[in-house]
Parts: C-alpha cells; sequence; structure tokens
C-alpha cells in the first residue's frame, strides 16, 4: 500500500476549480434524488422478490435470453444430465472451484470418466470445463454472481471453453440491486456479475460467442 | 496530447469530407450504429420509466461531483486499505510515468491492456514501448486497430468502421494469419488463439475502470469479452487507469449507473461481465495480481469544474450519443480527430485539449471547431443515459470559439445585425442584392459560394418580400 | 424548461404571425399560406410592424451579442402586439419557435440583460409553433376539405420534436385533409442535415445525410411536407441537384390548399 502524485494538491485543483456552474440554460439539472432509484425490470411486475419459487421463471427466461442454457433440477444434479452434458459437449476436462457444490458436481463428472482437477490458471487454460457455484442468481438479468473469495479464484470461471455454474434456488434475488447495494468492505477480491457466455459484436456488429471467455454458459437451478 | 492523431494536422471538414467519400465505411458505420440502436430500444423496453431514471442519474452524477474531492480521498483511502497503490496523476504524463515505473520495476516484457480511453487520452503504448514493453491491446476491436496501426473510431466498438474482409486483411497483413478466415466466429476464433497465449505470458495488466466506488474502494468494469477479466486476473500485477471523475460515492448510485450503462451503450441488459475489482489477490486465492494501482487522471478534467461544461463530467462513456447522431452516422469517429469521437467528442475534446496545449479556453482552433459537427438537432441529448444537454454544451463551445473569431468573421455577424435590427429596412427597399448579403450566414458565403451549391441548387428567390404582399394587401 | 405550462388556445381569436427571415425573404408563400388558414380559422391576424428574425442564425454561430440585437428587436415588436391585444404569437417554423421559447431568455440573460431575458419568458407563454395551435383549437374552427391527391411524407423537424415537443399534432392535421396521403417515412424524424451555417461548415456531411432521407422515400413519393421552410429547402435543393421528382410543400400551404373555397384568401 503506497501513495504516488499529491494528494492534497490534486484535490485542492479540484476543490478551487468547483463552484456552482453558471445556470441559465434551458435543460437545467434536476436536484439529486433523496433515495437513489433502483431500476425497475417489467418482468418483475407482480413477482414476489422474496420468493424464489416466484423468482425461478423470470430468472430463466432472461438467463435464456442472453444465451445462456438451464437446467432446473429438484435435488442432486442428476447423473443423466450430467451424461448428456458431458457427451453433447464432448468433455474431457474440467477444473472446478473450491465451492461445495462445485466440488461435489465434479466428483460425479470424475465418475463418470471425465478427469477433473481442482483449479489451476494452467490447467483450467486447457480444460473443457469449469465448474463453479453462484453467490446468487439475478432474476430480472438472468445473471449469475461468482465471488473469487468462496471460488478461490478470479478467473476459474473464465478460462475453460465451458461454464457450467450450480445455483441453489434459494439464492435468486430480483435485481442486481439487492447484490449491488449494500455491499461493504471487507469485500472479495474479485466479483463478477456474469450474464451469459462470453460475446464480442466487434465485427459486424455479428455476435459471436466465445470471444475470450467460455463460449457456453450453462447454470443448473437446484431447487 | 500525441501529435500523431489527425486533429492538428487537418481540418474537421477535410476529415469528414474524406469519411463520407468512403461509401464502405459509411455502409458499416451506419450498419453498426442502427444495430445499437435498435438494441438499445429493446433494452430499454424492459424497464419501467427509462426517462425518469435518466433524470434521476442526471442528479446522480451531479451529486457525486458536487462532492468530487471528498469523494476521490473516500475511494483514495479505501483502495489502500484493501491493499491497493494509488497514484494521483495531474496530468497524462505523470500517469504514464508511474506505470512506466511500475513496468520496470517488475521487469515487465508482455503488458496486456483491456479497452481504455483514459489510456488513449495519454498516449500509454507509445510511452511503454520506449521502456521496452510489447503492448497488447485484448479487446478485439481494440486489437485490430491496433494491429492496423490505427485510432479506435468509436468509445465502445473501436472497429465499427471496418467490416469482416478489412479485419481479415489486417490478420493477414499484421498477426500472421496464415489461411485466411472472413467469418466472424472465425475471425474471433483466430484472435482467441493469439490472445489467449499473450494473456498467459503476460505479467503487467492494464484497465481502465467503469466506475471507482469509493465506500468500498473498488472499481468496476464492464465488459463482453471477458478480456478485462483476463487482464484483471492472470498477470501479477494489475494497474487500473481512472478518468478522476469516474466515481460513485455509494453502491446505490453505482447500481443506478452501472444498470443503465449497458441498456444505453451496447443494448444489453447487462454486459457479460460486470466485474467488481478490490484490491489484490486476496489470501488463499490461487490467482490475481500481486499488486493492485489505481491511477486517478485528471489531465484537464478538473478545469471543466465550475464552468458551464460541468455536466460533461458526468458522462459515463456509453457510446449511446455517438450511435444517434446523424453527423457521426455519415462520418463515423475519425472524422472527430481525437480520441473521443461523436457528440461527446465534439464537446470533451475542446475541453480537455486546450488544458493540454496550454491554449487558453476557446483559443485552440483545431480542437474547438470540432463544436461546429453538429446540426443541433438534439439527438444526443434524448439518448444520454444521464441527460447531458450536449446541444447546449456545444452552443457554448461555439460562444467560446466565437470570442476568438477573426475579424472577417466578426464583422460579417455585425453586418447581419446591423441589417437585421433595422426593421425599416427590409421590407419595401429590399433588393435581390441586400437580401442576398442578409441570408448570407444562412447560406454561407453567398453568392457565389461552392459550399452549398456543390451537391444543392441554389433556392429561388421570390419576386416579392412578404411584407411587400402584406402591404400590398394581397394575403 | 422548453414545455410552457398547460395552456388553452380554444378561445383565442386575436393572433400576431411572427413571419421569420426565411419566410419573409425566401418563402413568403409560407407565411402567406398561415395567415390565410389562421384567418379561416377564426382567427383576426396582425403581421407586427418592426419584426425581423430571430437571431437563431448568430446564436447558433455563437455570437450571442448580434443575436440579441436582432432578437431584441423582434422581442419589442412581438410584445407591443401582445400589448395591444394578442392573444397568441404564432410561428410557422419550428426551429424559430424553439429560439423564441427555449432559448431567448438564456440569450438575453448571456448578453447581459436579464430584463429582456424575463420578458422573453413571458412572452414564450404565449408563442405557438403554428400546427401546435392549429391542431390545439376545437376542430370545427377550422375546416379542411381536400386537395387534388398527393403522395406525402412528412418531415419532423428536430427541434419541435425535441424541443417543443410538437409530434403528433402536423400530421393529425394532414390526416384531416382529404386527397393528401401520408405514408411512412422510415426516416421522418432523422436530421435533414441542414443545421443553419453546418450546412456550408461541413457541406459533405450535411449533404449526405439528406440523402441518407431522400434514399429511403417511399415509392412514388410527390412530396416532402415539413413546418420548417429551411429544413424544406435543404432537401428540396438536395432532390433537384439530384434530378429527383420530388416537391416540398410547408404544412401551412397545404393546409391553405385544403380550405373549403369560401373561406381563406378573401375571408
Ligand atoms: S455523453 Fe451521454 S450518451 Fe454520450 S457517451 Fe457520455 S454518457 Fe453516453
Amino acid at each position: 500500500m503506497s501513495e504516488h502524485g499529491d494528494r492534497a494538491a490534486f484535490l485542492d485543483r479540484i476543490r478551487s476549480r468547483q463552484g456552482r456552474p453558471p445556470g441559465g440554460g434551458p435543460h437545467p439539472p434536476p436536484p439529486a434524488p433523496d433515495v437513489v432509484p433502483e431500476l425497475a425490470y417489467r418482468t418483475l411486475d407482480g413477482v414476489d422478490h422474496d420468493d424464489p419459487f416466484a423468482l425461478l421463471p423470470v430468472f430463466v427466461a432472461a438467463a435464456r435470453a442472453a444465451e445462456a442454457t438451464v437446467d432446473v433440477v429438484d435435488d442432486e444434479v442428476p447423473a443423466e444430465l450430467l451424461l448428456r452434458f458431458v457427451g453433447d459437449h464432448d468433455v474431457r476436462t474440467a477444473v472446478t472451484s473450491r465451492e461445495p457444490e462445485a466440488v461435489a458436481l465434479g466428483g460425479a463428472l470424475a465418475a463418470a470418466g471425465v478427469s477433473v482437477a481442482p483449479y489451476d490458471r494452467e490447467v483450467a487454460a486447457a480444460a473443457d470445463l469449469a465448474i463453479t457455484s453462484a453467490t446468487h442468481g439475478i432474476a430480472a438479468t438472468g445473471s449469475v454472481v461468482v465471488d473469487s473469495a468462496s471460488a478461490g479464484s478470479r478467473a476459474v470461471s473464465l478460462l475453460a471453453k465451458l461454464h457450467l455454474c450450480v445455483l441453489p434456488m434459494t439464492r435468486l434475488v430480483a435485481s442486481h440491486a439487492d447484490v449491488l447495494r449494500g455491499q461493504q468492505r471487507p469485500m472479495p477480491s474479485g466479483r463478477v456479475l456474469i450474464t451469459g457466455p462470453s460475446r464480442t459484436g466487434d465485427i459486424e456488429q455479428r455476435l459471436t460467442l466465445g470471444a475470450h471467455g467460455p463460449v457456453a454458459l450453462h447454470i443448473v437451478v437446484v431447487r | 496530447m500525441s501529435n500523431e492523431w489527425p486533429l492538428r494536422s487537418s481540418t474537421l471538414r477535410e476529415r469528414s469530407a474524406t469519411a463520407v467519400g468512403d461509401p464502405v465505411l459509411r455502409a458499416n458505420v451506419g450498419a453498426a450504429t442502427d444495430r445499437f440502436r435498435t438494441k438499445r430500444t429493446s433494452a430499454l423496453a424492459r424497464l419501467h420509466d427509462p426517462d425518469a431514471l435518466r433524470s434521476a442519474a442526471r442528479g446522480v452524477r451531479g451529486d457525486i461531483l458536487a462532492d468530487w474531492a471528498a469523494t476521490l480521498e473516500l475511494l483514495a483511502d479505501n483502495v489502500q486499505a484493501n491493499g491497493g497503490h494509488v497514484c494521483w496523476a495531474p496530468t497524462g504524463a505523470d500517469a504514464n510515468d508511474y506505470i512506466a515505473s511500475v513496468a520496470q520495476r517488475i521487469g515487465a516484457r508482455t503488458v496486456v491492456k483491456s479497452k481504455s480511453m483514459a489510456t488513449e487520452e495519454t498516449g500509454l503504448n507509445e510511452a511503454l514501448a520506449a521502456v521496452g514493453c510489447d503492448t497488447v491491446e485484448t479487446d478485439l476491436g481494440e486489437w485490430i486497430i491496433q494491429l492496423a496501426e490505427e485510432h479506435p473510431s468509436h468509445i465502445i466498438a473501436p472497429a465499427m468502421h471496418k467490416n469482416r474482409d478489412q479485419v481479415a486483411d489486417t490478420f493477414e497483413a499484421k498477426a500472421g494469419m496464415t489461411e485466411r478466415v472472413t467469418e466472424p466466429t472465425e475471425l474471433v476464433a483466430f484472435a482467441r488463439r493469439e490472445l489467449r497465449r499473450r494473456f498467459l505470458e503476460a505479467d503487467l495488466g492494464i484497465t481502465g475502470a467503469n466506475l471507482g466506488v469509493a465506500e468500498t474502494g473498488s472499481i468496476v468494469l464492464v465488459t463482453n469479452e471477458g478480456n478485462a477479466r483476463m487482464v484483471t486476473s492472470m498477470p501479477r500485477v494489475h494497474i487500473a487507469v481512472m478518468g478522476a471523475e469516474r466515481i460513485a460515492r455509494t453502491w446505490d448510485q453505482a447500481d443506478l449507473v452501472l444498470g443503465l450503462l449497458a441498456k444505453f451503450g451496447t443494448g444489453q441488459t447487462l454486459s457479460s461481465y460486470t466485474t467488481v475489482l478490490s484490491g489484490p489477490r486476496g489470501e488463499d486465492e490461487a490467482d490475481g495480481p500481486d499488486e493492485f494501482h489505481l491511477v486517478i487522471l485528471d489531465n484537464g478534467r478538473s478545469d471543466i469544474a465550475g464552468t458551464e461544461f460541468a455536466e460533461m463530467l458526468n458522462c459515463i462513456r456509453c457510446g449511446s450519443c455517438l450511435n444517434v447522431c446523424p453527423v457521426y452516422h455519415q462520418t463515423g469517429g475519425h472524422a472527430y480527430g481525437w480520441v473521443y469521437p461523436g457528440p461527446m467528442g465534439a464537446v470533451l475534446t475542446p475541453l480537455l485539449a486546450s488544458q493540454q496545449t496550454g491554449h487558453g479556453p476557446g483559443e485552440d482552433h483545431h480542437a474547438g471547431e470540432l463544436a461546429n459537427a453538429s446540426t443541433l438537432c438534439g439527438a444526443c441529448m434524448e439518448a444520454c443515459p444521464v441527460e447531458i444537454p450536449l446541444q447546449d454544451l456545444l452552443l457554448g463551445l461555439r460562444r467560446r470559439n466565437a470570442e476568438h473569431a477573426g475579424l472577417a468573421e466578426r464583422s460579417m455577424w455585425r453586418a447581419w445585425a446591423a441589417a437585421w435590427s433595422r426593421p425599416g429596412a427590409y421590407g419595401a427597399s429590399a433588393t435581390v442584392a441586400t437580401k442576398a448579403r442578409r441570408l448570407a450566414p444562412l447560406l454561407g458565403r453567398l453568392p457565389g459560394g461552392s459550399r452549398w451549391t456543390d451537391g444543392r441548387d441554389l433556392p429561388d428567390l421570390p419576386a416579392r418580400t412578404f411584407r411587400q404582399r402584406w402591404d400590398a394587401g394581397d394575403v | 424548461m422548453s414545455d410552457a405550462p398547460d395552456r388553452r388556445p380554444d378561445g383565442v381569436e386575436r393572433v400576431a404571425l411572427f413571419v421569420t427571415c426565411v419566410g419573409e425573404l425566401v418563402e413568403p408563400d409560407v407565411p402567406v399560406a398561415a395567415v390565410r388558414v389562421l384567418r379561416a380559422a377564426g382567427c383576426d391576424v396582425d403581421v407586427p410592424e418592426g419584426q425581423t428574425c430571430c437571431g437563431q442564425p448568430a446564436w447558433n454561430s455563437g455570437f450571442t451579442a448580434d443575436a440579441a440585437k436582432v432578437a431584441g428587436t423582434s422581442l419589442d415588436a412581438l410584445e407591443r402586439a401582445v400589448a395591444d391585444g394578442a392573444e397568441a404569437v404564432v410561428v410557422p417554423a419550428g426551429s424559430c419557435a424553439t429560439m423564441i421559447r427555449v432559448y431567448w431568455p438564456q440569450l438575453f440573460s448571456l448578453a447581459g440583460d436579464e430584463a429582456a431575458s424575463d420578458r422573453a419568458r413571458a412572452l414564450g407563454e404565449r408563442v405557438w409553433e403554428l400546427t401546435e395551435l392549429l391542431d390545439a383549437l376545437p376542430d370545427e374552427r377550422l375546416g379542411l376539405g381536400s386537395v387534388e391527391p398527393c403522395a406525402a411524407v412528412y418531415h419532423r423537424s428536430c427541434h419541435m420534436l425535441r424541443e417543443l415537443h410538437v409530434a403528433e399534432q402536423p400530421e393529425a392535421l394532414l390526416a384531416r385533409v382529404d386527397g393528401c396521403v401520408v405514408a411512412e417515412w422510415a426516416a421522418a424524424d432523422q436530421c435533414c442535415g441542414f443545421g443553419g451555417t453546418f450546412s456550408v461548415k461541413l457541406p459533405e456531411a450535411s449533404v449526405a445525410m439528406a440523402d441518407e432521407k431522400l434514399d429511403v422515400l417511399p415509392e412514388g413519393t410527390e412530396v416532402i411536407v415539413g413546418a420548417d421552410a429551411s429544413c424544406l429547402m435543404q432537401l428540396r435543393t438536395r432532390a433537384g441537384a439530384r434530378g429527383m421528382q420530388v416537391r416540398t410543400e410547408h404544412i401551412a400551404q397545404v393546409l391553405e390548399r385544403a380550405l373549403p373555397d369560401d373561406r381563406g384568401a378573401d375571408a
């Protein structure tokens, strides 16, 4: 921890310049709202924000709209679902985050013949699949939230070709406000709201998945 | 500012004429901005009352910057409490020097960057080259531009002006692509392979910052490709360069701004990755940088505070105003000559440039004339998530320019004002010649001005003025 | 703000017309048509002496003092008309109406004349863009008949749309005119590219902007109708240079042609 440059001079310069700008223009700014409003998503109309069962269909629709794929399962992730996923995507190697849900799923995959290892960046960079769990699922946007502190890494959800994220349904919240607002120190060093797979539109605005990160995001919601 | 930018070596008209004369560029830019607009419309349709949110966001941004210094101070304290380093950089050179010194200290060879307009502003890549670093841009569009040795033409889609064939040409010529592919998916796959290697070997990662959030000492990065996540988790040092105004005091404020950013920018509900970073790698974490540095860049920003242009500091660099601007639509970004194009660039460039060149406000003609790159149609303010009254700021810049205008222009307007404030002088006595003279400011240097008639007919002037007809009882 | 307070024009009988400089010198048929249409709507129309221009050309170029000098001349004239009993000041041009209503208070204030700024603000409450007023009148006050059949599109000019928020009114009026068929135009609300001095400072971009609109005119369009003569001039002169067979017509002129025979010109 260190500080470089002259903080006082930097801030004094700002303070000395600030004053009320001359008004008189035809589009004057409004006063700041007393309470910063939250974005109100139409998809949440009439949905009880505290009821995960009510949030679930909203989440699933939004995640699919963001090009993620979603399975909803009742309790444990069923073996046939895993096998289908492994087969569909030709998964041979996988890494897991250190969250218990991810580790458990890794064990099941290993039993299905996939070579599974804990996260290591070189291994992950060559892996077909990364498994994490989510600290939250955001219904309005279909996002999953992955923390470096609980996952044990920032990039575990990033490097492999595919990302499979386990989301216990009770962790569903309505909107990003429920995740972002009220955050306090100490913070995890990295926290990411993941909305669909990695993508780019930089060539002719053509949506292309898997720019630098996963080409596919599969979310398994556990009821 | 770097002299390599066309701003100082050409005029706005020359650059815009060149752009308008390039049908491929116009087609590329036109198609891309149209798609952005369509997507924005559908993203906003998911919200209740986006206009109320824009207005609230305007108030919130104003509120944050009313407390600018204190908020920065809190941010800097919390960054350090999180184990990060802070550098106060009054100028671009200060920022570059600091970053170069860190690069040298750690012996950095490969530097990976995720897109950052602030470092375009400071010319960081050249400064790093000077200390022997190989700097690789990793945003796909930005990488294309770097390879092609061009400048970005859009603040969120830097290679918008290029089509797939032009990208393939660049990859063949500059990135060693041996088997030519032109499908976007294949081009992206090629870039992924090439850049993946660079991520893993890099020693230093440099990003911008979409927002610094003071109450937790965090920075937020918003990307779709995941390159910023790579840059902030693979190398052992991460430096974020943040324009000093890109801050929020609280997460309530940040949540509103971030929620609007993706919708107005790329037209997504949220971008693929909204990443919140709070310091270096945590204890017990398997990756992430050992060092985190936040460079807080002024570079002319504080000069904007307290002026009639202060609201420009509210800009969150979403790109929405570019996408709706009918002038940008025709010219693309290069016509603006510097880092920031479109309406926001037409305002920001003159404000930042005069400080950097040592010119007084309004004296820098090259930058100042960007204020003319607008019909004042107002589409930009209508599209801005923080409701910056860009057309009014453009008018303000034109007033500033007028104070430094040449004698010929000043005399012309004085004569115009004299003629048009003597109502008796017009009407019955108006001859065609005096009419034409009064119209001159409207139509350029009539008569004989080819600036109107190249591409347009001259309007016919009627035999009698309205007043003549009225007085004759013919109305 | 740009929106005037809730205004009720139902009973308006005496109006003052602001001719505009373009209307005075380049397109006198437009203010002539405006006068006739207003008369047909039962208004007693005065054209106050002493008015000239709203000052917009100089204002948009940054020459505040010159703009204020010209605008002050027109402010005096329009104020006198109001003092003489005009209930509304009508402007047959969206951008000039915007200049008066939206920008005059700031213009005079920047020119150092706070009194004029206040006067401008007060006057602004009585200022109406032509179609805004006509549409707000009870339908029965303005009988509209038919015109020669024509295939039209309507150009929504920027200031009217975004500053005055006069969006639907012109087309609502045209819908009352038999024979004038207004087609959907994908580029209806795109800027025409005129922008005052913009048109000569960046002529290539300006022309390209006009082209973008003209390129997507619906098949068979005979006339582009608008409420700003300067936008129409830009589109017409560009279309002419391209050899296109499309006319332009100010909405006041279309409405004038639609007036039943016994009204209008000689009313
Ligand atoms: S001025 Fe507004 S619309 Fe333009 S980039 Fe900035 S925030 Fe976005």
